[in-house]
């Protein structure tokens, strides 16, 4: 029942969400400089009938107001409109490029996870040279942005040892893991090195902590006491962390899509957004911000499951 | 910089040369021709190279004759950037060829394509009455014959044998019904019909244009997708969806849309009976990638993933020019860059200002800088060398006579001073983000305040920008913008007449010389060739002295071809030049 509740005042919390999202997204659109009318010509110039017979076909004259309650309406509906640009459904635009940003997202959270958790806690538990070469390369990987540590890969593993394609997303399983190998890498770095920090920090703090003092001299076997009262206990900071690295992914996954040619949400969100593409810029943002949502709720979740102390409750996040 | 200026059949990138052992006299003959026509050698190279083979004078004129050239030979031309027309023609057909573009096109619509990628892809799927050839003449393409009894009558004759890529055939209600889609206000190429009464089919393979009053620039549009036939039916039942992923484009061109996966990738087939046998696709497949990031694409080509693309960033020239993955062709161009003068109030309303402006910019320099040496500077005048389909002669000597640019600062100031030394700071508005309009905005202000003027940078966001040409309120509080514009036929009335007479759509500065509006406008009536382009020619050299824009650079189309292909036409021609068809493999 807990959980039941939990999950409902999650979803109205969710839809306010949305709803405020659309509103303000569509307002700042709406009051931003430019026009489609650009971007379908080229910039070149026009007689001025074929301008007014553009506006009149997407309604681009129509007050922002009216504008956007129409909008709504039909997406109460269920019809997403169409692109301004592409002629062509907006769910249907969406769903082409979901699934690359989704495995691309996915495989970078994977990498930051995996790498994050071992390289902090190998840090923690092996002092001296491996402890100080961890740390000077979480340095480097906080600093070095996702673009600049794209350009980099590229030349090293693509144009020098020909390991990895410089674009596109693949097709099929394998091809498409061969293909985002480098996009994710490039993405993970920075979130990889930011979980490795906290998990060494975390990790290091239960180390100092009397209950580990007590099983070890209770002649607990070391592994034992590092995996139950250790990394349990570290999990809880991380996981708040790695999730919210994780849900940032999203909206850093714009940066490499663009550098590796990769069809995904982020980049075409971008250039919805310099088009003026009003009802892709919309449905983009609300799937985003529901993701988002999803993934802090999952979060939530997994704080219960690590530590049972932690309660479920609509209102405490 | 002597002879830097394009020219149609002339060019040397002397590493074009292939030094290859030949055995017979025709052999040799044969590939000086192409090393001839695909711009490799130049003319004294020709004529040392003819000499050696001992060619005759006469038999040297008949060689020159079936290359298809004309016109005298410059006496250096090592420089000669944006001069190539062709490539090496392929060797043999390929599987598949991975084309990049530098954006998803909106659509494959031919009425809706106007922009760079929409052209390069729809052209080899939708063609044209007419085409535009890689020399930049208009030949019959889907028209096997065009005539025109008196100046308000297009009668267009309809090849017979053509069939669309569904094996259905072409016919006149195709042609009618495609070229009466203009009419409506909302396609792109509408303005080409300002002048249009009617179009009829007036025989069993005849189509005529009934215009309401003469109109020389109509013919030659028809080269462009203002021209395009779309199979009727087709067109009809999927409505405003054509063209679009869900519903892909039927045309009869030498490509048949296969697949479009949104986001990636666009994919065309080879149309297997393609009517026009003389120019059989070679290659099986094309994909056309997207890939925006200017970085990425030259990373793209230079480790073989893309096999080629056209207009690559100016970026990367300099890695693609050491490239040995494949070669880059600087191919002839007809686009311009211009400052366009936003207004008819401020400092630049002044002619002396703008005479004064424009000699302290150094548009070598500039080409050099701006564009990565590939680019030629621009006389004064937005009409490049390059661009007379007609009437090349003419051209050539007016060019002449408008003398290489100079910079001269010290008439410069002198002007300023005639003009009462403004203080007034002049604003000049570039795309925020874009490298080559900050670059030469830079160039403008720096030239400007040599002078003693000063000049007042504004970026404007990439998208907004756009507004400038068709948003009067955008262009408020702005005295000059940067274009790169190109014309779409080699016709320089298209561009001239819009831009000078006074109520025109790209005028907006409301530049008003009756002696130009007067030649323009018969000059747009005049249907001999030789006579029209006086007419143009006697406009441009007023304009030449009135700078109602001011003209900058002809920068060349870059081409990348990987060492495995070869053949694609190298010109600007393939926005209008269902280019695809040509490319092969290179035998490597």
């Amino acid at each position: 029942m807990r959980v039941i509740s939990f999950a409902a005042s999650r979803l109205a919390g969710l839809a306010v969400t949305l709803l405020v999202t659309s509103f303000v997204v569509y307002g700042a659109l709406y009051l931003a400089p430019g026009n489609p009318i650009a971007v379908l010509t080229g910039g070149r110039p026009l007689p001025p009938r074929t301008i007014t017979a553009i506006e009149a076909e997407y309604g681009l004259n129509r007050p922002f107001f009216l504008s956007y309650t129409n909008w709504l309406g039909k997406v109460i509906q269920g019809d997403f409109g169409k692109s301004i640009v592409f002629r062509e459904n907006v769910l249907s635009l969406i769903t082409a490029r979901v699934g690359t940003t989704a495995f691309l997202v996915a495989y970078a959270a994977l990498l930051i996870i995996l790498f994050g958790v071992v390289l902090g806690v190998v840090s923690a538990l092996r002092k001296g040279p491996t402890d100080t070469a961890i740390l000077a390369g979480t340095t480097v990987g906080i600093a070095t942005p996702s673009f600049v540590a794209a350009i980099v890969m590229i030349s090293v593993f693509t144009l020098g040892l020909h390991w990895f394609p410089a674009i596109g997303a693949g097709t099929g399983f394998t091809d498409r893991l061969w293909h985002l190998t480098m996009p994710s890498a490039a993405l993970a770095l920075a979130g990889t090195a930011y979980v490795a920090r906290l998990t060494r920090a975390a990790a290091n703090e239960e180390l100092a902590r009397e209950h580990v003092d007590t099983a070890r001299s209770r002649g607990i076997p070391e592994p034992l006491v590092v995996q139950r009262h250790v990394l349990r206990n570290a999990l809880i900071p991380v996981t708040t962390v790695a999730g919210l690295t994780v849900a940032g992914l999203i909206a850093g996954s714009v940066v490499v899509e663009n550098a590796f040619a990769v069809n995904g949400l982020g980049s075409y969100l971008v250039t919805s957004v310099q088009q003026k593409d009003f009802p892709v810029v919309q449905a983009i943002t609300l799937l985003l911000v529901a993701a988002f949502v999803v993934v802090n709720t999952v979060v939530d979740i997994l704080y219960a499951v690590i530590d049972p102390r932690v309660k479920m409750s609509g209102a405490d996040r | 910089m002597v002879n830097r200026f394009p020219r149609p059949h002339c060019h040397a990138m002397p590493e074009s040369v292939e030094p290859m052992e030949r055995h017979t006299m025709s052999d040799e003959l044969q590939k000086l021709q192409d090393d001839f026509i695909t711009g490799c050698v130049t003319r004294r190279d020709l004529l040392v190279r003819a000499a050696a083979l001992g060619l005759s004078a006469p038999a040297l004129a008949s060689f020159l004759a079936a290359c298809g050239s004309g016109g005298s030979a410059p006496t250096h031309q090592s420089q000669a950037v944006g001069s190539t027309v062709l490539t090496p023609p392929a060797k043999g057909e390929i599987g598949r060829v991975n084309w990049g573009l530098f954006y998803e096109p909106s659509g494959l619509d031919w009425i809706f394509s106007y922009n760079y990628e929409e052209n390069t892809v729809v052209t080899n799927i939708t063609e044209s009455l007419m085409r535009l050839t890689p020399q930049f003449t208009i030949e019959p393409s889907l028209a096997e014959s065009f005539s025109e009894p008196d100046p308000l009558t297009k009668i267009y004759k309809i090849r017979p044998g053509v069939n669309f890529s569904d094996g259905s055939p072409m016919t006149v209600e195709d042609v009618v019904f495609s070229l009466r889609r203009h009419l409506d206000p909302s396609s792109y190429w509408n303005f080409a019909y300002g002048n249009v009464k009617s179009v009829d089919q007036t025989g069993a393979a005849e189509v005529t244009v009934a215009m309401k009053r003469p109109d020389e620039v109509f013919h030659p549009l028809m080269a462009t997708p203002a021209g395009g036939v779309g199979k009727a039916s087709y067109v009809k039942s999927k409505g405003k969806a054509y063209g679009t992923p869900s519903a892909g484009p039927l045309g009869t061109g030498p490509f048949v849309f296969k697949s479009w996966a949104q986001g990636a990738s666009i994919t065309l087939a080879r149309n297997g009976t393609y009517w026009d046998t003389s120019h059989k696709p070679k290659a099986h497949e094309f994909v056309f990638s997207f890939i925006p990031q200017e970085s990425t694409m030259t990373t793209a080509l230079l480790s073989g993933e893309i096999d080629g693309a056209y207009h690559t960033p100016y970026s990367g020239l300099g890695q693609l020019r050491s490239s040995s993955s494949g070669k880059l062709y600087l191919g002839k161009s007809m686009i311009f860059t211009e400052i366009i003068i936003a207004s008819s109030s401020g400092p630049l309303a002044n002619h002396s200002l703008r005479s004064a402006l424009l000699l302290a910019i150094d548009r070598a320099a500039l080409a050099k800088a701006v564009y990565n040496s590939a680019a030629t500077p621009l006389r004064n005048t937005v009409v490049p060398l390059g661009e007379w389909g007609y009437g090349q002669s003419q051209a050539k000597a007016a060019w002449a006579k408008l003398g290489a640019p100079v910079v001269d600062l010290k008439k410069a100031r002198q002007l300023v001073t005639q003009a009462g030394s403004p203080k007034q700071t002049m604003t000049i508005a570039t795309r925020a983000s874009f490298q080559r309009y900050i670059d030469i905005a830079t160039i403008v202000q720096a030239a400007a305040k040599q002078i003693g003027l000063s000049v007042r940078i504004k970026p404007i966001s990439p998208n907004s920008y756009g507004d400038l040409f068709f948003d009067a309120k955008a262009r408020a509080g702005i005295d000059m913008f940067i274009s790169e514009n190109y014309a779409d036929i080699p016709e320089p009335l298209e561009i001239l007449y819009p831009a000078v007479v006074p109520g025109q759509f790209y005028n907006y500065n409301g530049y008003n010389n009756p002696a130009v509006t007067k030649d323009l406008s018969r000059a747009s009536t005049q249907h001999i060739d030789n006579k029209r382009a006086a007419l143009v020619l006697s406009a441009q050299a007023v304009l030449a002295n009135d700078l109602a824009a001011l003209p900058l650079a002809n920068p060349a189309v870059p081409l990348f071809l990987n060492r495995k292909i070869t053949g694609a036409p190298a010109s600007f021609c393939y926005l209008y030049y269902p280019w695809a068809r040509d490319i092969g493999s290179s035998g490597q």
